[in-house]
């Protein structure tokens, strides 16, 4: 005769169960990938660190206070990638240095310089480099680095990604770090295919608040070439208080 | 105290140590894989351990030990990634467990044929009632609460639902699988 379950006898079972599918697992170790990611924030810790942090400080400053613009609201949009001196042009002309002028690729600028540019506090429009033209190759100026300086800047908020592209979103998988929130717990990423640039003007649309639009986008990217969809663009932005960082996901 | 502990060691490896992420992972990487190999469309559970904590440890620096413990957040990321999976799958074929391992397999020795044979039985009989929940936030909830030592706030994190929504997944699965592993036989481990 069986004996009906009650619960202290259900998880009798069930902690049974799951220490023997534990058990069963292959060997689960750390792999080398993540010990030098760990390790490389070691190193950022030491003494030599700090002394490249100072240069790169002086830097900023000594390179860095022509290419500010003046603040305009402390929470304009903020425009990052190959299209923000285009954006700009649309829409800022007036409250700022003519951005272009402003732009690393008419003046053999660094990725550096891009740094410092989108990170001027309150500044409604920084810059965007050709990343193709402002380096020459093989210095790897590209999605990683747009990601890293998104997420340098916009740290705090949510994030969302969209991904116009198979290699588009296989890369924002692959760059994992903006989908998290700072808790972990708030809505997570949506990565969403995006096949045209009306499916992307809808998903920025629908973001509201401080949220980032991270576009990865060859094919909007060339629709947005046209200056109404830009002007559009800032436009939605400006009204819905949106971040929008756009590049492409064509890493070298 | 395990809560303080873990957070602890994620902020040891934001500062770069390596020996907080080998302990974080002997902590958790077992009941990932349970974790994994019970909820999940990935046929290798490994390998979305392995994706997880290289989430974990890509993103230590915005684990907020205020706002819930680092169970919930680990189980988060999984979710979250087996929910990204299920996108790109236009049906999710269910991690048969039967795949996982050779768990409850008899093993040598007289005398332990009898029990080992049990043993075998149950594990089937879970394995088989756990692939029949068939709502997928009870399947989760109710494994993820053997995997949190039964705190239920943690479940509740973990799926981001509140703490008595999670009591209710759980006591819904709980009480499925208590019928389902009663019309198999099994009342005992």
């Amino acid at each position: 005769m069986v004996t009906p379950i009650d619960d202290e006898r259900l998880d009798e079972i069930m902690d049974g169960w799951t220490e023997e599918v534990r058990r069963a697992a292959p060997e689960l170790r750390p792999t080398t990938e993540m010990r030098r990611i760990v390790e490389a924030r070691a190193q950022r810790r030491r003494p030599w660190g700090w002394v490249a942090l100072a240069a790169a400080a002086v830097l900023v400053v000594v390179f860095g206070r022509s290419y500010f613009a003046p603040p305009t609201s402390p929470r304009a949009p903020v425009f990052i990638g190959t299209h923000a001196p285009k954006l700009a042009l649309e829409g800022v002309r007036t409250q700022g240095p003519a951005p272009l002028e402003m732009a690393p690729k008419k003046r053999g600028g660094s990725f550096a310089q891009v740094l410092l540019q989108t990170h001027a506090p309150g500044s409604e429009v920084v810059a965007g480099i050709e990343y193709e033209d402002a380096l020459p190759p093989p210095v790897p100026l590209g999605a990683d680095d747009y990601f890293r300086l998104a997420l340098h800047l916009l740290a705090e908020r949510h994030v969302y990604v969209y991904a116009a592209t198979a290699d588009d979103e296989a890369g924002a998988q692959r760059l994992f770090p903006v989908e998290e929130d700072a808790s972990g717990l708030l809505p997570a990423r949506e990565l969403v295919w995006l096949p045209s640039a009306d499916t992307w003007y809808r998903a920025a649309g629908e973001a509201t608040g401080q949220r980032l639009v991270v576009i990865g986008a060859r094919a909007p990217l060339d629709d947005l070439s046209a200056p109404g969809a830009l002007r559009a663009l800032r436009e939605m932005a400006m009204e819905r208080g949106v971040d929008v960082c756009e590049f492409a996901f064509e890493v070298r | 105290m395990r809560e303080k502990q873990d957070a602890e060691l994620v902020a040891r490896i934001d500062r770069g140590e390596t020996e907080a992420l080998d302990e974080l992972y002997r902590r958790y990487a077992g009941k990932l894989y349970v974790y994994c190999a019970a909820t999940m469309s990935s046929p290798v559970p490994e390998d979305m351990v392995h994706d997880v904590f290289l989430r974990v440890v890509r993103s230590s620096s915005q684990f907020d030990p205020r706002r819930a413990s680092f169970a919930a957040w680990l189980f988060r990321i999984a979710r979250n990634l087996c929910l990204d999976a299920s996108r790109h799958e236009a049906q999710v074929p269910m991690t048969s467990l039967d795949d996982v391992g050779e768990a409850g397999a008899p093993a040598d020795g007289e005398g332990r044929v009898d029990e080992e044979l049990d043993r075998t039985t149950v594990m089937a009989a879970v394995r088989a009632c756990v692939e029949r929940l068939q709502r997928e936030e009870e399947r989760q909830a109710f494994v993820l609460y053997y995997l949190v030592g039964k705190i239920y706030r943690e479940v509740g994190e973990a799926l981001g639902k509140s703490t008595s929504m999670a009591q209710k997944l759980v006591g819904l699965a709980r009480e499925r699988m208590r019928h389902c592993l009663s019309g198999k036989g099994v009342s005992a481990w």
